[in-house]
């Protein structure tokens, strides 16, 4: 709601809001993020921001502002949050330290295309340059891993740069932004007037759509015998569930997912078959090589789904759907590139594509899954050992859930493994750190998740290496009462390391070992309910307790020490090379 | 193959555009041969123009990258040979060999380049053309001592 002493005027169709009188920059800067629609906050304060924390003081009914526990903790909050609601998620930090802090979680949002706005402090403008207290050139150092970025030396040019740093975070393909806000900047007085950003002049987010790529791209569909699907994350961050399910049950063409794309389909579909990558499945890993046209939509060509791109998928002609030009034969040559938003360009080719009788060719995928059963996943979830697997954990979490949660990980076996084994059932329902490969993500991550939506169940799933990496924001869950799942999968070694060490550096374990403190009892200080075991007779009951509790709970599940992820395609193979096993 | 660039990038806002734009080129360990930047012809546009020696496939790959920074408008790129290529240099040369009528006086009116200035100790010789022109010179301007040269590049259609 608009305070009186605010008015609303409308210009040329645009919404804008003038104040009366003048407000300082951080009271304006705060009105910029209502304007916006900002709810959450995720951040830590200090000297060069605090007159922002003084201005959110008299807006706490309207923008909740969640204290972490370390801003690298707020901005992966940030991240969570972004990805599972599909908003801009924002952070804020003081300036040095607090800006360094963030840079972790900000490259990780810019590589996996994650909006966020990140504010920060800075020292006065006339201190800039003078190594003052805690100044840092946030500007120069986020300009590498960021969308976009700006400084803001004056209290009038506040509300031009949110409404732009906004406007870049979210269209086109989302990124992060830094707004870096000088001290005196944020105490000034200025008059407000807030217009939404609508464009930029020198930026086209949204590229117009060549009918002619369609076309083209539609032929080759129709000229093909043995067409694969390829998707990734830009299925979900265009919202094209619906269209993207309609282009693959129409056509009848199988589909694979790279990490980022899971939960764009759900994992049962029956043309979902499975997914890519180094330690993905092994029908659509190796079936790329043999397929005659690749349909890849809203995905990077990262260099864990193609292997050797010199052996890559090289008998298939190329569709590629993107919304970034420059992705587009950035790694592999597109015979048929389609430039624009895939959610309008999957429209489009939809209704010029039929179904096709490719039964020969999916029941190569159903071979090929026949001998990954067999091999590996057979084993993995339903293991000779007395020990206990990590696949048939989060198998059992998989059914007890019934593949409903929002499944967020960290990074490594245990990541692996969940993305395998989790039975997807709902959209946007993985968050993983994919490009950057951050440890330490997941906690805070799913935290954000929960914040955004807290009808949903969240499950952040991670290995003892990466949990004691963030474990200090269960300090956050504890103030803020929020409730999400964690569980430890404990191999008590940096076990994706490890597993390199063993097949590529002749089982020497260089600093892989992890010496582990208590993790229930560190878990009950701070509130967190929790549970540890060894033995499989207790994991259903366990799942069950840690799944229904009504506040935060911590699982801690004792693993195979030197239990290997497989199929694995060693580095620079073809993805013909992958290994069902040692 | 590798051949000589230019690669032309029309920004706004110079001082936040620059550091994004030339990172594009040192993430990928592309060496900048030559910068120039000036003003544009439209209000707060800037013209920045970088000579690089890259294979093509690099430098298609780099003015995308360019192309979709927030601040960049527009970026285009021309194989050195086909763009022309002017460039001012001078040379910081020593006095006492430029006495009328001496071999010095006599190249420069053969590279049809013109003395600028002239103190006691050296003279300043400037001359326009294009590399291979300039870098004749300076060949035949080596065995009289050269001091100092600089050059700027200018691109023109």
């Amino acid at each position: 709601m608009i305070p009186s002493a605010y008015k609303e005027m409308t210009l040329s169709g645009q919404r804008r809001i003038i104040s009366k009188e003048k407000i300082t920059g951080s009271e304006s800067l705060v009105r910029c993020l209502l304007q916006e629609g900002v709810d959450t906050i995720f951040g830590y304060p200090g000297g060069a921001i605090m007159p922002v924390y003084d201005s959110l003081y008299h807006f706490e009914d309207e923008i909740n502002h969640i204290l972490t526990r370390h801003e690298q903790g707020a901005v992966h909050a940030a991240q969570g949050y972004a990805r599972v609601s599909g908003k801009v998620g924002v952070c804020m930090a003081t300036s040095g330290p607090g800006a360094t802090n963030l840079i972790t979680g900000i490259a990780d949002a810019q590589i996996d295309s994650t909006p966020l706005v990140c504010i920060t402090g800075q020292v006065s403008a006339h201190l800039l340059g003078t190594d003052a207290f805690q100044e840092t050139d946030v500007i120069a150092i986020s300009t590498a891993v960021t969308k976009w970025n700006i400084q803001v030396t004056t209290a009038k040019d506040i509300p031009a740069a949110i409404a732009k740093a906004f406007y870049i975070a979210r269209s086109g393909r989302p990124g992060p932004v830094v707004v870096d806000v000088t001290k005196n900047a944020q105490v000034e007085l200025a008059s407000f007037e807030y217009q939404k950003c609508l464009e930029v002049k020198s930026y086209t987010p949204d590229p117009v759509i060549d009918i002619d790529q369609i076309d083209n791209a539609a032929e080759a569909i129709k000229n093909a015998k043995r067409p694969l699907i390829i998707f990734g994350h830009g299925v979900i961050i265009s919202g094209a569930k619906d269209e993207f399910q309609t282009f693959v049950e129409k056509s009848g063409i199988p589909a694979a997912c790279t990490i980022m794309g899971l939960s764009g389909l759900n994992t049962d579909h029956p043309l979902h078959m499975g997914m890519l990558g180094m330690h993905g499945n092994y029908g659509p890993n190796v079936l790329t090589n043999e397929c005659d046209v690749l349909i890849a939509i809203g995905m990077r060509f990262d260099d864990r789904v193609t292997g050797d791109t010199k052996r890559y998928a090289t008998q298939a002609k190329v569709i590629h759907l993107e919304i970034d030009a420059s992705e587009i034969d950035k790694i592999i040559k597109a015979d048929f590139p389609v430039l624009g938003d895939c959610r309008t360009s999957l429209k489009l080719l939809t209704e010029r594509v039929n179904a096709g009788n490719y039964d020969a060719w999916i029941n190569q995928f159903e071979h090929c899954r026949k001998i990954e059963y067999d091999k590996v996943i057979a084993k993995e979830i339903s293991p000779d050992s007395e020990v206990l697997s990590m696949a048939e954990v989060v198998n059992k979490i998989s059914e007890l859930s019934n593949g409903e949660a929002v499944l967020v990980t960290d990074v490594g076996q245990h990541q692996m493994i969940a993305q395998r084994y989790y039975n997807f059932k709902n959209w946007r329902s993985n968050i993983t750190s994919g490009g950057l490969g951050t440890m330490g993500f997941c906690l805070p991550a799913a935290m954000g998740a929960k914040v955004a939506c807290p009808e949903r169940q969240v499950i952040a799933v991670m290995g003892d290496g990466g949990f004691q990496m963030t474990l200090q924001e269960m300090g956050t869950l504890f103030q803020s009462q929020i409730n999400i799942k964690i569980l430890i999968l404990n191999n008590e070694f940096l076990g994706m390391v490890r597993q390199w060490q063993q097949l590529f550096f002749d089982k020497r374990y260089a600093s892989t070992t992890m010496i582990n403190p208590d993790f229930q009892t560190i878990a009950k200080g701070y509130g967190v309910s929790a549970q540890k075991i060894e033995k499989r007779e207790n994991l259903e009951q366990a799942i069950k307790t840690f799944l229904n509790d009504t506040n935060s709970s911590l699982l801690e599940v004792m693993v195979g020490k030197e239990d290997n992820v497989f199929p694995m395609i060693p580095s620079g193979a073809s993805l013909s090379e992958i290994k069902l096993e040692p | 193959m590798r051949a000589q660039f230019t690669i032309s990038v029309t920004s706004t806002s110079l001082s936040q555009s620059l550091n994004r734009i030339f990172g594009a080129f040192s993430r990928r360990r592309i060496n900048i041969q030559g910068i120039h930047t000036t003003f544009n012809e439209l209000e707060e546009m800037y013209n920045t123009d970088i000579l690089i020696v890259e294979d093509a496939s690099v430098v298609n790959k780099l003015a995308a990258h360019l192309r979709k920074q927030i601040d960049v408008l527009d970026v285009s790129h021309e194989w050195q040979e086909g763009a022309n290529n002017e460039e001012i240099v001078q040379y910081k040369v020593p006095k006492r060999n430029f006495d009328k009528g001496s071999k010095a006086e006599k190249l420069v009116k053969q590279y049809q380049a013109k003395v600028l200035s002239v103190d006691n100790e050296t003279a300043i010789i400037e001359k326009s053309g294009v590399r291979s022109e300039n870098e004749a010179f300076l060949s035949a301007l080596g065995p009289l001592g050269v001091f100092e040269f600089t050059k700027m590049r200018h691109n023109i259609g």
